[in-house]
């Protein structure tokens, strides 16, 4: 009532009686201790900072893709504390540039910024309307890179290859093989021994009492492709004749790499020299590469198996992605592949398997299809592919603890930006209305 | 006196109608087909299955004569133009033994490689480069040994001349499939099999298919210049597939109008003239102060955050969804997250305090560079950073679309900031202003039809490869810069608007040239809601960061360059 009576009074001076009282003036506290140390860390010029550092390494990690798989460039440069950044990756590669700079990695810069941004809601932190929509989106993008995280750190890609009516118990880890060692001798049952990535790569003599002989590693190579021979070559091992009746070897390749349109697996490989246990009297050797793999999906060709004989004993040698056995198992009822009329394009792909875990008492019929992944016991299977003439089907498995927090993110951060942004808008549209 | 004034003012009042007027007369005219595009009417609309997809004869024969010629028409050795279609009846008519003389000497295959031109013994000709099978089949057994040859090499590692060598072998096959009667698919399945069933012509005769029979008649008719034997036939079969697949025929000689019209090359024109309007406008009173400018950024900016973030996220959501991994860090990826990025570092920037009216224009004019790089520059990198790929004709683009951006950003940020010495006025300024501004919205309007009607054409969402993603880019830009007009009426939005409507029109009229830009889409990019909803949002994010780019283009040219510029000629002047 008396702002009414205000505003109606004659004199123009009464409208400057509108002025909010003077607000008291705050007493200056000293702030709590821990403000004060958080105070620098909460500086918006760091953020800025910090997004152009980001947003560098996100460029050099997309330029170094042009020669490394993209795996090896995630690892190196986003999930890092500090990446080596060689010079060569700004210049076109027949001139060659040598050196570098090192610059500081994904783990780092996300770290920096997680931390800058908690420090800022910390020191500035303040419950209002207003406020609600910077809050909740900030709040989300934490979620956000936690979720790249908790992916980076624990999540693990597979795949699980499963022929046309055959019922498979494992999964075949994606980027890490090993050398197994089969003894098919005893019937129902194979004795398998392992040799894991990691000793492979590192070679030299592995000597193990659970093997039947001694191994000398040497040549490990991440890729190689097949090569066809025109002639056959008598006395050369490492020439393997194939289903199609040609000559083939194996030659170490570059790894596929992050830009390449057709991107594919690579194909590891290794050279194997076999030992009589606590000899130097060899056995045999080979060349082993995933491409004798019957899981490899790029596989066309069937190779014999390698053996090798110790007191008189055959054994299966084998390079093969390293298994991960379950508890339980998929038998694959049918795959469905529609391509586009008169085409190759693929149009649609589904697999129709049976589930069965006798631990869980499961026996169900399940359908997967593109973009329809079947969800079981922590772990997700997608509709990746095929084997080559529709032979069998090949499903990508993934375990992530953190599949679902992209989601929690993505909605936070939309509903906070919407709220922030309509907030302004419709203050900017009342002052231009206004004038 | 007055009276003129009056006249004149009253001309000034309703200039905007007129330009509509006449506008909307051209397109008219345009619209109703002319006779030479009669003269194969019934042919031309007739479907044919090619890519996996059914079309009209006229997309194949554009598509096709596009992709080894560079242009949907061409031209006999009397300079007179002749159109696809007739092009594609001379070729299939002259059968596999390459019996018709006039397809044979046609000068379709353009080939701009001396090297390769010296290698098939042909002399240059600058200004069209065009040449007949006749003369290139004089070296047919050279080239194929030499394609066999390079086949052994890697691709990455190609030479200028190898990479010449690879394209005309691949258009000799596109083009030697047509007159094999290979491809496509135009023996339609009348009276056999199911709806998919479609065959070719050499295979429908070796089967002693009865439809492929008569339509081998047809084309001898054409080929013996029977055009009457010709037409009747192709009249036979409308009324079959009529019966038989309405919907397809429907859709197919909507295509055929489709193609005629060109409502695409259209927008481009009225863009054009839509940018000329505004910037007379400008030139009889006009431009915006520095303040103003850069509060249109900062607003911008704001809706290319929101939206290149959720459209990003959109993306990794959909990548959950068909392969289990939200983030892959693969370079398209890293392309839209560098958006976000460089969208989040102006606003945190200014927040800070560390950027004013002029640090935000030259960011947001940086950011014209980030999107170009997101959205080309990647997908040229499988190739782009070996050597032949830096000659080729995008990467050249692109180097000099970036550097013009670094140009203004270095101008911008050591010449002073000053005011605009133009101030708006009213009178033909202002009519020119609401002419152009019209004139958009009139463009927009056959803009959106026109992509209604491609996905009415191709049943998806609007954006399924890079061409569409440059008409959506365009079409989005044009209804924020509307929506800026309305608010400011300076002008700005009408220029921002026409050269982003135009531009991304002309980059889609080039991308064009790689063959039929309704193809049908691989498996795992078929409809998924993530999907259309995440690449839509990030298209328009992209295209709000263009737009913000512009306008600080704009900054720079009105409060920096311009007052420069006039400041020198009055000091010259004085």
């Amino acid at each position: 009532v008396e702002d009414t009576a205000i505003q109606s009074a004659p004199t123009p001076a009464a409208i400057t009686v509108k002025v909010p009282p003077p607000a008291p003036t705050p007493a200056r506290k000293e702030a709590p201790l821990w403000v004060q140390i958080l105070t620098p860390f909460a500086s918006l010029r760091i953020t800025v900072v910090l997004f152009v550092l980001s947003f560098m390494l996100v460029f050099f990690g997309t330029l170094a893709q042009v020669d490394a798989g993209i795996w090896t460039v995630v690892a190196k440069y986003f999930r890092s504390l500090y990446v080596w950044v060689p010079l060569q990756i700004f210049f076109p590669r027949d001139i060659h540039v040598a050196g570098g700079f090192p610059f500081p990695g994904g783990w780092l810069l996300g770290g920096l910024l997680l931390l800058n941004l908690l420090a800022a809601h910390a020191v500035r932190f303040k419950l209002a309307w207003n406020r609600s929509g910077i809050l909740l989106l900030h709040a989300g993008i934490i979620v956000m890179m936690l979720g790249e995280l908790i992916t980076g750190l624990f999540a693990v890609e597979s795949k699980m290859v499963i022929a046309n009516g055959e019922t498979v118990g494992y999964i075949d880890h994606s980027r890490e093989v090993e050398l197994a060692i089969i003894d098919s001798s005893k019937p129902g049952v194979d004795d398998v021994v392992v040799v894991p990535q990691a000793m492979l790569k590192k070679g030299g003599l592995i000597q193990n009492a659970n093997l039947p002989f001694d191994l000398e590693i040497s040549d490990f190579v991440p890729n190689s492709s097949l090569v066809e021979l025109k002639h056959e070559q008598p006395g050369n091992p490492d020439v393997f004749i194939a289903s199609d009746g040609n000559y083939y070897t194996f030659a170490a390749r570059e790894e596929g790499s992050g830009v390449d349109p057709n991107q594919r697996e690579d194909a590891a490989a290794v050279r194997v020299t076999f030992k009589k246990k606590g000899t130097d009297q060899v056995l045999g050797s080979g060349l082993f590469s995933l491409w004798t793999y019957p899981n490899f999906t790029l596989r066309q060709l069937r190779f014999p198996d390698q053996k090798i004989t110790a007191d008189g004993k055959p054994y299966l040698v084998q390079l093969r992605f390293k298994r991960l056995f379950q508890p339980y198992s998929i038998h694959l009822i049918e795959f469905r592949h529609d391509r586009y009329i008169g085409t190759e394009t693929p149009k649609n792909y589904s697999s129709r398997i049976q589930l069965v875990d006798p631990s869980e008492n499961v026996n169900r019929e399940e359908m997967i299809s593109m973009n329809a992944p079947l969800r079981y016991a922590g772990l997700t299977f997608y509709q990746s592919g095929f084997l080559p003439n529709d032979r069998g089907t090949v499903l990508q498995v993934v375990r992530n603890p953190g599949w679902l927090l992209p989601y929690f993110s993505c909605a936070m951060v939309a509903i906070g930006m919407i709220i922030h942004f309509s907030l302004n808008l419709v203050k900017f549209l009342e002052k231009r209305f206004a004038s | 006196m007055k009276d003129t004034i009056q006249k004149y003012n009253a001309l000034a009042q309703n200039f905007p109608w007129i330009v509509l007027g006449v506008a909307g007369c051209f397109l008219i005219w345009f619209a109703i087909p002319s006779a030479a595009s009669n003269k194969y009417a019934d042919f031309a609309s007739l479907p044919v299955v090619d890519r996996g997809r059914i079309k009209p004869w006229d997309t194949f024969a554009r598509t096709s004569l596009m992709v080894i010629s560079g242009k949907q028409t061409y031209k006999d050795d009397n300079k007179e133009t002749h159109s696809a279609v007739k092009w594609i009846l001379d070729l299939v008519a002259g059968g596999p033994e390459l019996q018709n003389p006039v397809a044979n000497h046609a000068k379709v295959f353009r080939i701009d490689n001396l090297q390769v031109l010296a290698f098939l013994g042909l002399e240059a000709r600058p200004g069209s480069y065009r040449y007949s099978l006749a003369e290139i089949m004089r070296k047919f057994d050279e080239i194929i040994a030499e394609r066999k040859r390079i086949e052994t090499v890697d691709s990455k590692k190609h030479t200028l001349f190898e990479h010449g060598i690879v394209e005309l072998s691949d258009h000799m096959k596109i083009y030697l499939d047509i007159a094999h009667w290979r491809t496509p698919l135009m023996v339609p399945p009348l009276g056999r099999g199911g709806p998919n069933d479609w065959q070719s012509l050499l295979y429908g005769l070796k089967a002693k298919d009865k439809v492929a029979q008569i339509m081998e008649l047809m084309f001898e008719a054409h080929g013996s210049g029977d055009e009457k034997k010709f037409n009747t036939i192709a009249e036979t079969f409308q009324k079959a597939l009529k019966k038989e697949m309405p919907h397809e025929m429907e859709a197919s000689r909507f295509e055929v109008f489709f193609n005629y019209f060109a409502p695409f090359y259209k927008c481009i024109e009225l863009y054009v003239f839509v940018f000329v309007f505004a910037v007379l406008s400008w030139l009889l009173g006009g431009g915006e102060g520095a303040h103003i400018l850069a509060k249109m950024i900062y607003g911008v900016v704001c809706f290319a955050t929101l939206l290149s973030f959720t459209g990003t996220v959109l993306g990794g959501i959909w990548a959950d969804q068909s392969w289990g991994r939200f983030w892959g860090w693969d370079p398209k990826e890293n392309g839209a997250l560098m958006i976000v990025i460089w969208n989040a570092l102006i606003l945190h920037a200014r927040w800070a305090g560390m950027i004013k009216q002029r640090g935000l224009a030259l960011l947001a004019i940086g950011g014209n560079i980030v999107t170009a790089w997101s959205w080309f520059g990647v997908n040229m990198l499988g190739v782009g950073l070996h050597s032949y790929g830096f000659m080729s004709g995008a990467v050249y683009w692109l180097v000099a679309f970036v550097i013009s951006q670094v140009v203004l950003i270095g101008v911008g940020a050591f010449l002073p900031v000053q005011s605009n010495p133009f101030k708006l006025r009213a009178g033909w300024g202002e009519a020119l202003n609401r002419a152009a501004f019209w004139l958009m919205v009139m463009t927009l309007v056959i803009h959106t039809i026109a992509l209604g009607s491609r996905m009415y054409l191709q049943g998806r969402p609007p954006v399924t490869n890079l061409y569409s993603s440059a008409v959506f880019i365009g079409w989005g830009g044009v209804i924020l810069a509307l929506i800026l007009e309305a608010i400011y009426k300076n002008g700005i939005g009408n220029v921002v608007g026409s050269i982003l409507g135009g531009l991304t029109l002309i980059i889609a009229h080039y991308l064009a040239t790689s063959g039929d830009t309704l193809e049908m889409m691989q498996a795992v990019l078929d409809t998924n809601f993530w999907l259309a909803t995440h690449v839509t949002c990030v298209t328009l994010g992209y295209m709000a960061t263009f737009v913000a780019g512009f306008i600080g283009i704009l900054f720079v040219v009105f409060n920096i360059l311009l007052p420069r510029l006039s400041s020198l000629v009055s000091g010259k002047a004085a």
